[in-house]
């Protein structure tokens, strides 16, 4: 099945490079382009795409509230890979939060866009790159919230440090030495325990109760 | 170096630059002591006294006048530049007009003071030398006295005179000495920045420095979403070349123009920010006290010594790029050292300035014996006023600096 892909961005240029690149893909369809917030929302309803590449700074409605827009209103929404041209911008933390599924820069290779657009719309893994890991430590809370992370098994924190590290499901099977849908198990229980949509939420919980710290070491 | 307990200082050189500073200051007067000494002669106030009263009695009214002179905003850059070339005082001194009503106050308690002093200093560098001369003789003149009316007390103890006499001939150097130690310790206070000025002089700077970032901030992002587009069109392109040739031209186009643009834009900008730099006069050793005043407000532990050395006679280009050794020393003193102490010495000798700068290494040594490239430029521009630096560790444990420049090298 063809993946549906929203472009939405301000810049002419990234828009035609975008869809230039997806476009010379078998499998992969650019259905549509927004210029703002709104257009995004409003195409991204009526076009039903599988993925939208969302650029963080819009005119008119942010990326980050369109994000939390179609998230919150859309039955099945698209998931959502967010777009930004510099890696410290602290918009791409909150869009995160808001229920995006990944981000991407714009300097990435056409090779690593593809591979995240594919990535993003099968929902098996996540773009988790070190930036991120320092935009959830600085965003952080005074006083964490642990009360999720406690109701976890011992099990269930290993496999969550280990999706905070970036890895699929596959990767963390191998890791903890058990079969793959073992570990959709713990995932789907941790989801549930940390009361979170899906696992980048999860992930950014845990960053943010101060589970897991930037340099990979461990709290408890 | 200056022994700073020594008899020598009643007469170095930095004492014979105040004693011309309190001259200058008794040339300042005159005007205003003849206008005084006129009023007086004309209403008769002085009649019934001595010659000597009746010109204190016009200095009582000449201060004053001088106090109002003073309170002029001219004031403070004409006894400024003199105040920084002469007195050798330790601290901030302005050269600029006293805009504000304290400061022309200031500016005028010092323009009293300095005529005031100058004055008496004169006075007695005047007279009193000549009337120890004639003490000296006055035993060996015998019946020939002159019929000074003062001699009279001292003509009964005549073995006596010489002594006094002694004294008198070398008074104007005590005189000189603590008059021109009064005003080099007060210079700053009032005529440098108050508070109140350095405060708002640091806030201009503030601003300056937020609207120079903001610009900076502004250009980063511009020139960052230029080049992000220029990319991904170029990743099209190129994947897209055989395939459709068409897409690559147009992207090519694209690329072209948004790199030209964006390099405009950098140029305009850089130029603004360039404007915003160039406006100050790059610092000389005149200005080598305010650099060791931040120095040392800087944590850093500073022990300054001179001999033979002022600022005023030395060279400009010599003296900037003196400035900027002793500068780039104390900088890197102040990031390897910390707060060991630095040994920083300007000594002239021969037709020579000689800079020292010494401090404790730290015990990590850095491997950078042959300095950086703040070290390598300053070599070269030495090199060009055909003097000499040398830095490095010496087998005390130290890192030194010693730079030898001619005096006589530049233009």
């Amino acid at each position: 099945m063809t993946t549906r892909v929203l472009i939405a961005d301000d810049e002419r240029l990234i828009r035609s490079g975008f869809r230039a690149i997806l476009g010379a893909e078998p499998g992969l369809d650019v259905v549509g382009e927004a210029a703002d917030g709104v257009a995004a929302i409003a195409l991204a309803a009526e076009l039903r795409p599988h993925v939208v590449m969302m650029d963080v700074r819009m005119p008119k409605l942010t990326g980050i509230d369109a994000t939390a827009h179609l998230v919150r209103t859309m039955p099945e929404p698209p998931r959502i890979l967010v777009v930004t041209t510099f890696e410290n911008d602290s918009y791409v933390y909150d869009a995160l939060r808001a229920g995006a599924h990944g981000f991407l820069l714009k300097r990435a290779r056409a090779d690593e866009l593809l591979h995240a657009v594919r990535l993003v719309a099968r929902g098996d893994s996540l773009l988790f790159p070190a930036a991120v890991r320092d935009l959830a430590l600085r965003h952080a809370p005074v006083a964490p919230d642990r009360s999720g992370i406690d109701r976890l098994s011992e099990r269930e924190r290993e496999v969550l440090r280990l999706m905070a590290a970036g890895l699929a499901n596959a990767e963390i099977a191998e890791r903890i030495g058990v079969g793959p849908e073992t570990v959709k198990t713990h995932v789907a229980r941790i989801l549930g325990k940390l009361d979170v949509r899906d696992r980048t939420q999860a992930v950014i919980a845990a960053y943010e109760s101060g589970f897991v710290t930037a340099g990979g070491g461990r709290r408890g | 170096m200056t022994d700073p307990h020594g008899i020598r200082r009643l007469v170095d050189r930095r004492a014979g630059l105040r004693w011309t500073h309190l001259l200058l200051g008794a040339a300042l007067l005159m005007p205003f002591q003849v206008l005084a000494s006129t009023v007086v002669g004309t209403t008769g106030m002085a009649d019934g006294h001595t010659a000597l009263v009746a010109q204190l009695m016009a200095l009582a009214l000449a201060l004053p006048l001088a106090a109002l002179a003073g309170l002029l905003p001219i004031t403070r850059s004409l006894e400024g530049p003199m105040a920084r070339t002469f007195c050798g005082a330790d601290g901030e001194i302005l050269t600029s007009s006293a805009a504000t009503w304290p400061a022309r106050r200031r500016a005028s308690a010092w323009f009293s003071l300095h005529t005031l002093l100058g004055g008496a200093t004169g006075a007695v560098s005047l007279a009193a030398p000549p009337a120890g001369v004639l003490l000296i003789v006055l035993p060996g003149l015998g019946h020939r006295e002159p019929g000074l009316p003062w001699l009279h007390p001292i003509a009964t103890h005549v073995w006596a005179a010489p002594v006094l006499g002694t004294a008198l001939l070398v008074l104007p150097v005590p005189v000189s000495y603590t008059a021109g130690r009064i005003l080099a310790r007060l210079a700053p206070a009032l005529l440098g920045p108050t508070p109140a000025d350095r405060l708002a002089a640091a806030r201009q700077r503030a601003d300056r420095m937020a609207e120079r970032a903001r610009i900076a901030r502004e250009l980063h992002d511009s020139v960052g979403h230029a080049l992000s587009a220029v990319g991904v069109q170029a990743a099209a392109a190129a994947r897209l070349l055989r395939t459709d040739p068409e897409f690559a031209a147009t992207a090519l186009a694209a690329i072209e123009e948004t790199a030209r643009d964006a390099v405009a834009e950098l140029d305009h900008v850089l130029g603004l920010l360039r404007d915003e730099g160039d406006r100050t006069a790059p610092p000389t050793l005149a200005d080598l006290p305010a650099l060791l005043d931040r120095t040392r407000a800087a944590g850093a532990e500073v022990d300054y010594a001179e001999d033979g050395f002022e600022p005023a006679v030395l060279p400009g280009t010599l003296s900037r790029e003196a400035y900027r050794i002793v500068q780039e020393g104390l900088g890197n003193a102040l990031r390897h050292a910390g707060d060991a102490p630095v040994r920083l010495c300007l000594t002239v000798r021969e037709d020579t300035l000689e800079i020292t700068l010494a401090n404790p290494l730290p015990p990590r040594r850095r491997t950078r014996a042959g300095g950086g490239s703040g070290l390598t430029g300053m070599r070269e521009r030495v090199a060009l006023l055909r003097g000499s630096l040398v830095a490095g560790p010496d087998d005390g444990g130290q890192w030194r600096l010693t730079a030898r420049l001619p005096l006589g090298s530049t233009a």
